[in-house]
């Protein structure tokens, strides 16, 4: 045997001094790196991000599609701490974004309203704050919007109505403040879907002056 | 009085034939006693053969120990007690302490002795005793922690090594105090921060070497005031911006690396001024512009490395070089046309790579020179023939044609080419047979001749004495029995794609170390043997679309590294073997990887794990194979029930069982396989419903359980309350739940999502309805109430008495 792993640190050697790879340039695999430079991860949950392959579609908990275009990000429950950058804007064809229960923290990027493939959003049980960015109601195909328990701020944009697939909404345990819409799909929102928002009033009431009072 | 004088000869004689003084000899023993303790048991014998001789009186005559002998108290001056720590062992780092009190030492090196812990550097004393030293090196050990600022007073040092630990930090700029400093290497460590400038004050430096830290910012342009720099190595770290303008001035330099860094701008002209260099590596940075056609007369330039540097050669540049290149790189240099012309006459070329350019035409009878050691010409558009004088070379040991247009056969002389220990032809469009001679090339390690057009049904086979390990024959013609002569030392054979029939040989059996097994996509016939089971060392296991039939055998769990086994698109009957739930490979995968086989540590992607993941064929990385755990028995004729031992491979990430005729229910055990992405369960006659425990699916992704007949709640939690995705579902009896906007009977007890919209009771809608009701109403009430009143305040009928209006 010794012969062999002689040879084979010699094939080794000179191997390793003529072909190392090429850094593949895959513009969604980049967005997720950038993605993952901002956040701290215990767990090593995103170990298998090598950016060194053709695309990410074979890294753990990224999902694609058969044309190799990512469709799901799913890191919920994965104890990962750290911000939300603008890049995840940049996955065209996301349709599931999963990353409750971490400890994502700073605000939810404005960016997030390019994803026009997505359906659901999850960023439930995390720390994130400021306001919900408006820039959410372009996303069209959204039926899934769960946001609770966070510390957002701000009002519920009014844009939102317009999100005439959403099913499930849930902005609970924050701290939104003004009135809760009650046009297109908040129609069909239980209270509970408002609940433990200490400065968010009841439904606006629609023929008299709307309202934003305690924002 | 004569007694006086004798006395005081005698003690003077005594004194001179004392042996080292007794504090240098305490030190040594302490210092041999922390790092050489005696066995706690008899059996534990622990072979530290350089303290063999440390058992005499007199210390000088220690093995490793040198004295001044000149000077009556003979003082320890050198201690060289390099690798005196056998591995696997190791040492605490506090033995350096032990000598801090020899203040005589001159010279120290204690590397390669697995040294752990930071360097000592108490508050008083410390290196700062050893006023004398000029020489110090504690290379090779495991230091971590930072570099003590004690180090840096010592003023007489010349020689520093303190490469290959752990070290982290920055680098202090009291670096400068060692003004006397020739050689300087912290190579290897994890130093961090900027280069300091003040190194530019160490004028007495020759070699310099900062190599493999994560060293940032520029190259500090006071390192050109270091004239007598031979030996300068940044290579792999982080450092940016352009190599200093008039680097040129270090006009003595003769090995100059920077390579592996994120330099950027161009190649300093200066460069050509360097008429000592003999080693330029400037590969895998960011720079820009062309490769300057001075560079080539630096006539002591043995070895050029340009490879990924970014930098372009201008192909019709016309090139005399004056140097005599042993070491050349031009990789992804942007050279188009045919291969340089110049280069035929480089008769000292041991290694070429022109691989990653855009170059054309056929190789050149002249390039196959008997003096080439490695050939590297892979990711071009070369075309024609692989001329055979390329093999009458006795001295090529790496030939990478890979991924060009080449034609025609292989040489028959192919096996003059004793010394080939790497033969990659790969994705080119070679025609013919596999030429016999080939299994003289007794070195021969890794053959891939994979996606090509070679054919044929007999195969060479290899001496039992062959060293051979990576055979990769896949995507060809080739046809007949699966060919097995590939010698004992075999770890990856892969011969997918091909047109191979009959039935599994056993003589696979022989292949003791096989780690990768792909036949997929053949006509393979017959059954899965039971000896399969003895090829203990698999870790992949791909017969997928072939023509196999019988049982799944239940000695497959005996295979304890497996952990992808792809067995779908075959004919295979009879049941799942519950023994399944013993493959111990499945049953824990780490999250970082391992590489499992020396020979596939090199960044080479010798084989992919062709399966599939997550709803398409796929190539898995090999270095990652031990994070996965790949379980594939679709499109089969695999009939019962679905083992509830499978629950048992918790380090499960894939799970396909897709079109067979399964039955019987999910096993809720499926619940616990918590680190499982992908499920395929589609295509098959399972009833019942979806697991609850399914909620504990933390790490799933992707779900097909189509086209079976559940019924039922879909669960509910953890990742299920994000597998909306209704193909996921359909074609199913029965299936209910807010996944897929069904709503599930009112008696269903399972717990309710809590915004169901829908199907939520009093939603803000039915609220703002009443309200809304409630507002009409009140204001109807009040319209009411004021109507009646302004009646019978008058206000309502004109025809009230005038008397009001009129005055």
């Amino acid at each position: 045997m010794a012969p062999t792993s002689l040879l084979i640190s010699l094939a080794s050697c000179l191997l390793f001094l003529s072909v190392s790879p090429a850094l593949a340039s895959n513009s969604e695999g980049e967005a997720l790196c950038s993605f993952k430079s901002r956040l701290s991860d215990p767990n090593n949950v995103l170990q298998s991000w090598d950016q060194s392959l053709v695309n990410p579609c074979t890294w753990f908990h990224v999902t694609c599609d058969s044309q190799n275009r990512v469709i799901r990000l799913d890191l919920g429950n994965s104890n990962i701490t750290g911000a939300l950058g603008p890049e995840l804007g940049r996955l065209q064809h996301l349709q599931y974004l999963e990353l409750y229960r971490n400890n994502f923290m700073g605000k939810i990027p404005e960016e997030l309203g390019n994803l026009k493939s997505l359906v659901s959003m999850d960023l439930y049980e995390n720390q994130l704050e400021g306001e919900i960015p408006k820039s959410l109601s372009k996303l069209k195909s959204l039926r899934f919007m769960r946001m609770n328990n966070n510390k957002l701020t701000g009002s519920i944009p009014r844009e939102l109505v317009t999100l005439s697939n959403l099913k499930v909404l849930d902005f609970s345990n924050n701290d939104l403040c003004g009135t809760i819409p009650v046009d297109g799909p908040f129609s069909t929102f239980p209270p509970e879907s408002f609940e433990n928002n200490k400065r968010l009033n009841g439904p606006e009431l629609l023929g008299l002056a709307s309202y934003d009072f305690g924002c | 009085m004569a007694l006086l004088l004798i006395a005081l000869l005698s003690l003077s004689l005594l004194h001179h034939s004392l042996s080292c003084p007794s504090t240098h000899k305490q030190s040594l023993l302490h210092f041999k006693s922390i790092v050489a303790p005696q066995p706690t048991t008899t059996n534990d014998s622990i072979p530290f053969f350089a303290f063999d001789s440390w058992i005499t009186n007199n210390c000088c005559n220690w093995e490793g120990v040198t004295c001044n002998l000149a000077l009556p108290s003979k003082p320890v001056t050198h201690l060289r007690l390099s690798a005196v720590v056998p591995l696997p062992y190791t040492a605490p780092s506090t033995a350096i302490a032990s000598l801090f009190a020899i203040d005589t030492l001159r010279f120290l090196d204690i590397s390669e002795n697995s040294l752990e812990g930071e360097i000592p550097s108490p508050s008083e004393g410390g290196f700062t005793s050893l006023v004398n030293l000029t020489y110090l090196d504690l290379s090779s050990n495991l230091l971590n922690g930072t570099i003590p600022s004690n180090v840096f007073q010592l003023r007489n040092l010349k020689h520093l090594n303190l490469g290959g630990n752990s070290l982290t930090g920055f680098l202090s700029s009291a670096i400068a105090n060692l003004s006397k400093l020739q050689v300087l290497s912290i190579e290897e460590n994890s130093l961090t921060g900027q280069i300091p400038a003040e190194i530019g004050n160490l004028i007495q430096l020759k070699v310099l070497s900062l190599s493999q830290n994560q060293f940032s910012g520029e190259i500090p342009e006071s390192l050109l005031q270091l004239a007598r720099l031979q030996v300068l190595d940044l290579g792999n770290n982080s450092l940016t911006s352009s190599i200093p303008d008039q680097i040129g001035a270090l006009s003595n330099l003769s090995f100059l690396s920077l390579k592996m860094n994120q330099l950027s701008g161009e190649i300093p002209v200066s460069i050509s001024d360097m008429k000592q260099l003999q080693s330029l590596e400037l590969n895998r940075n960011s720079l820009t512009g062309l490769i300057p056609s001075s560079l080539f007369h630096l006539k002591m330039l043995k070895k050029l490395n340009l490879g990924a540097s970014k930098l372009l050669l201008n192909n019709s540049l016309e090139i005399h070089p004056r140097s005599s290149f042993s070491f050349l790189s031009l990789r992804a240099c942007g050279l188009t046309g045919s291969i340089p012309g110049w280069l035929s006459d480089q008769k000292e070329l041991d290694f070429l790579d022109l691989s990653e350019n855009k170059l054309t035409g056929s190789i050149p009878l002249w390039l196959t020179g008997p003096q080439i050691g490695s050939l590297i010409m892979s990711d071009n558009n070369l075309t024609g023939q692989i001329p055979s004088n390329l093999f009458n070379s006795r001295n090529l040991s790496v030939l990478d044609l890979s991924r060009n247009g080449l034609s025609g056969h292989l040489p028959v002389n192919i096996g003059n080419a004793s010394a080939i220990m790497i033969l990659l032809l790969s994705s080119n469009n070679l025609s013919g047979h596999i030429p016999p001679s080939i299994t003289n090339i007794t070195r021969l390690l890794a053959l891939d001749l994979s996606a090509n057009q070679l054919s044929g049904d007999s195969f060479p086979q290899f001496r039992t004495d062959t060293y051979l390990a990576y055979v990769d024959l896949s995507e060809n013609s080739f046809y007949g029995e699966v060919p097995v002569g590939f010698g004992p030392q075999i770890r990856s054979l892969s011969l997918a794609s091909n047109k191979f029939t009959g039935p599994l040989p056993a003589k696979l059996i022989t292949m003791n170390f096989i780690e990768n097994l792909d036949l997929h996509d053949n006509y393979i016939t017959g059954g899965i043997p039971h000896w399969i089971g003895q090829m203990s060392a698999i870790y992949v296991l791909n017969l997928r679309d072939n023509k196999l039939e019988g049982a799944v055998p239940f000695a497959i769990s005996n295979l304890s590294k497996l952990h992808v086994l792809d067995l779908s698109g075959n004919n295979l009957t009879g049941t799942v073997p519950a023994e399944m739930g013993r493959l111990t490979g499945m049953v824990d995968t780490p999250i970082t990887y391992f590489s499992i086989s020396d020979l596939f540590t090199f960044s080479l992607d010798l084989s992919d794990i062709t399966t599939y993941w997550k709803g398409a064929l796929r190539d898995l990385g090999y270095q990652r194979v031990s994070t996965y755990a790949n379980l594939d028995l679709s499109r089969n004729q695999v009939s019962g029930r679905i083992p509830g031992e499978l629950g048992n491979l918790k380090g499960l990430k894939s799970l396909n069982m897709s079109y067979n005729m399964l039955e019987g229910e999910i096993p809720a055990t499926l619940g616990l396989l918590h680190k499982l992405e992908s499920l395929d369960l589609s295509h098959n006659k399972i009833k019942g419903s979806i697991p609850p425990s399914f909620g504990s699916l933390y790490q799933l992704t992707t779900l097909d359980l189509s086209y079976n007949k559940l019924t039922g709640r879909i669960p509910v939690g953890g990742q299920m309350s994000a597998m909306t995705d209704p193909s996921s579902y359909a074609n199913n009896s029965g299936l209910c739940g807010f996944q897929i906007q069904v709503r599930c009977e009112p008696d269903d007890p399972s717990e309710v999502e809590v915004s169901e919209g829908a199907q939520g009771e009093g939603s803000i809608g039915d609220h703002w309805l009443n309200l809304k009701w409630g507002v009409v109403y009140g204001f109807l009430l009040g319209f009411s109430v004021a109507v009646v009143v302004s009646y019978f305040a008058g206000f309502l009928y004109p025809n009230a008495p005038k008397r009001y209006l009129r005055r």
